[in-house]
């Protein structure tokens, strides 16, 4: 059995049914209810699920990782020191910008798996960086108000010149 | 036909669950040079809500002495903001907190720390201190007429006499769920330990009250890891029927230094540990007794590792991992024993000679068998761990021997230092001369992907207690 997969731009990834079983959106449209209940599942080759707010590249870079891990399970739950296979260190990268998307396309798809190997690089990137850094990269605006901001001052003490270096 | 709603995503507008997932893998190697959480506290006012809601994030407070202002009054507030999660506590008394602000410091933050000591579930102490008297009398006096129902993991390093530490047996005896147990130049005393323990590791820790030991172990039968530098001397009770006098009906793996006493075989002798699969043996480099330029001249010492080896072989256990600091020679009849050995991890390359038979020739190195009554291994590596891979040239060559070799079937190589070497090093050893590297560096990373890291079942590197890299580049 096959699913065709239509992405924002409105592409077609046409996926086997393991690979579709991990996108637990997919799962939960193709199956419904018998899924979950064990019961046999219509085989219709020609099913199209449209995801309207996944654009074909995100699409296409998710597929890549659910083929991955079509036949073994990818780590979904544990504490935060655990390790993360090479491949998916690499599969993720650095790149700010598309792990953000990997990560909400993931948060939407429901893949347990790529929300946390998505969360894993986020922290990746912002590890060493100062907030000033953290703001720049992802355009936050600091909106503390000056009750926060003598909070700080506060916690800040005497390393107030790495958090906040002028 | 099925379609999804539209879905616009910023990283301001990620669920809170989400952020604190980044923010849990972020602070996983956080360390007070990067002060991570206090960093996504003050990023913008969302992120500081989330920060400061979320007590996981200050779950894990680490302590080092310092005269810098501001360190008490900043473990306060991690310790308010952690509310009522469980604590992993670590303290550093190193010798630069010998100074009065340095001490008083350290005593306000023991103090903070036991007011939270029902929330304790882990304990770490570094304490290298010299000249004062340790804090750890103080610790155990808070904890006294207590209980630490949360305390699972206790680990005391010190590099002080080590008749001091005695302190931490006053301190887990009021901890009857603990599992992990790691002292470091401690007396052991012998005290009684709680039965849940699972883990325990002791480095140099001297055994004085040699019987209560042995009490000790036979009262402690959830025990999975042992790991001693020394092993047990002769009891006074060593006088027994011939059954065994430690029964560790769990014991999965043991990590033992053996320094080729007499008594060394006879303690593993005593184990009765049916389930044992992992062994971590640390033993210094000896002669080959099968070297026809030394078989001539075998010591005590080599036969007394000859008697370990041969009580390890009559124990029958099924060992599938075995990390040694070196392998030199006299480890092939131990290794020749076993048949399901899947995962091997060595000091050196030029370690795994000793399994190829490959003869110690200056120039060239071709396998060259040392004699027609050296049968080949009869196990087949997935795992291997090289601590040092000096020598890629050689590895390179038993992966590719024909006939095959105990390497021919790996499916995984781990040089933790593989890459952080310059390739083009020219290798000075007694074994290969001088020769350059660099082409055979490349040509492993291309056929065989070598993994920079040291595997779990491996022995933890250097000071996690372990078998000792002796030698390095």
């Amino acid at each position: 059995m096959s699913i065709t997969l239509i992405s924002k731009e409105g592409a077609q990834f046409l996926v086997s049914k393991p690979v579709a079983d991990r996108i637990g959106v997919v799962r939960d449209c193709a199956y419904g209810a018998d899924f979950w209940l064990g019961y046999a599942v219509a085989t219709d080759d020609s099913m199209g699920i449209t995801l309207a707010n996944v654009t074909s590249s995100i699409l296409s870079k998710i597929l890549v990782w659910c083929e991955h891990y079509k036949d073994m399970e990818p780590l979904v739950d544990g504490d935060s020191n655990m390790e993360f296979p090479e491949w998916d260190m690499a599969y993720i990268g650095h790149d700010m910008n598309q792990i953000l998307f990997v990560l909400e396309a993931a948060d939407y798809l429901h893949i347990p798996g790529l929300l946390l190997l998505a969360c894993k690089g986020i922290a990746d990137v912002l590890d060493g960086r100062n907030p000033r850094g953290i703001c720049d990269l992802l355009g936050i605006v600091m909106d503390f108000s000056h009750r926060q901001e003598v909070d700080m001052d506060k916690e800040n003490g005497y390393w107030r010149w790495f958090l906040h270096p002028t | 036909m099925a379609d999804v709603v539209l879905y616009s995503p910023a990283i301001d507008v990620l669920p809170t669950e989400t952020l604190q997932e980044i923010f849990l893998f972020a602070i996983a190697d956080d360390d007070n040079q990067k002060r991570t959480k206090w960093v996504l506290s003050q990023v913008c006012r969302h992120w500081r809500a989330v920060v400061i809601s979320y007590p996981r994030l200050w779950s894990r407070i680490k302590f080092e002495p310092t005269t810098q202002a501001g360190a008490r009054r900043l473990a306060q507030t991690a310790l308010h903001r952690a509310q009522t999660s469980d604590l992993e506590i670590t303290m550093i008394w190193s010798a630069t907190a010998g100074n009065w602000a340095g001490r008083r410091e350290k005593g306000h933050f023991i103090s903070l720390a036991l007011s939270r000591r029902n929330q304790w579930k882990s304990l770490v102490i570094i304490d290298n201190e010299f000249g004062v008297e340790s804090n750890l009398s103080v610790l155990a006096e808070g904890v006294r007429y207590t209980t630490l129902p949360k305390l699972k993991a206790v680990r005391y390093h010190t590099t002080r006499n080590s008749r001091e530490g005695h302190h931490v047996f006053e301190l887990i005896s009021s901890a009857p769920n603990l599992e992990v147990l790691n002292l470091r130049n401690v007396d052991f005393m012998g005290h009684m330990i709680p039965e849940p323990l699972r883990v325990l590791r002791l480095d140099n820790c001297t055994m004085r009250a040699v019987d209560a030991v042995y009490d000790m172990l036979a009262l402690t039968p959830n025990l999975e890891v042992l790991h001693m530098s020394d092993s047990l001397p002769y009891s006074h009770v060593h006088d027994h029927d011939g059954s065994h006098l430690i029964s560790l009906p769990k014991l999965r793996m043991l990590s033992l230094g053996i320094r080729a006493y007499v008594h060394d075989a006879w303690f593993v002798r005593q184990l009765d540990a049916p389930k044992v699969h992992c062994l971590h043996l640390w033993t210094g480099r000896n002669s080959c007794p099968r070297c026809p330029q030394l078989s001539v001249a075998v010591s005590r010492r080599e036969q007394n590792y000859m008697s370990v080896y041969r009580a390890i072989f009559g124990q029958g256990w099924r060992i599938d991992t075995v990390d040694v600091a070196e392998l030199s020679c006299p480890y092939l009849p131990l290794l020749e024993s076993m048949p399901n050995l899947r995962n091997l991890a060595v000091g050196r390359t030029s370690d795994l000679r000793a399994i190829v038979h490959a003869a110690i020739v200056e120039e060239g190195f071709d396998f060259e068998p040392l004699g027609a009554s050296v049968s080949v291994p009869i196990f087949q590596l997935k795992e291997l761990a090289i601590h040092d891979l000096d020598e890629p040239s050689f590895l390179l060559r038993a992966l590719n021997a024909n006939p095959p070799t105990p390497f021919s079937a790996l499916t995984h190589i781990f040089a933790p230092r593989a890459v952080s070497l310059p390739w083009n090093l020219s290798v000075i050893s007694p074994n290969v001369g001088v020769r350059r590297e660099s082409e055979a560096h490349e040509e492993l990373h291309r056929v065989h992907p070598v993994t920079e890291s040291w595997p779990d079942w491996a022995a933890p590197l250097f000071n996690e207690g372990g078998p000792a890299r002796r030698r390095s580049l």
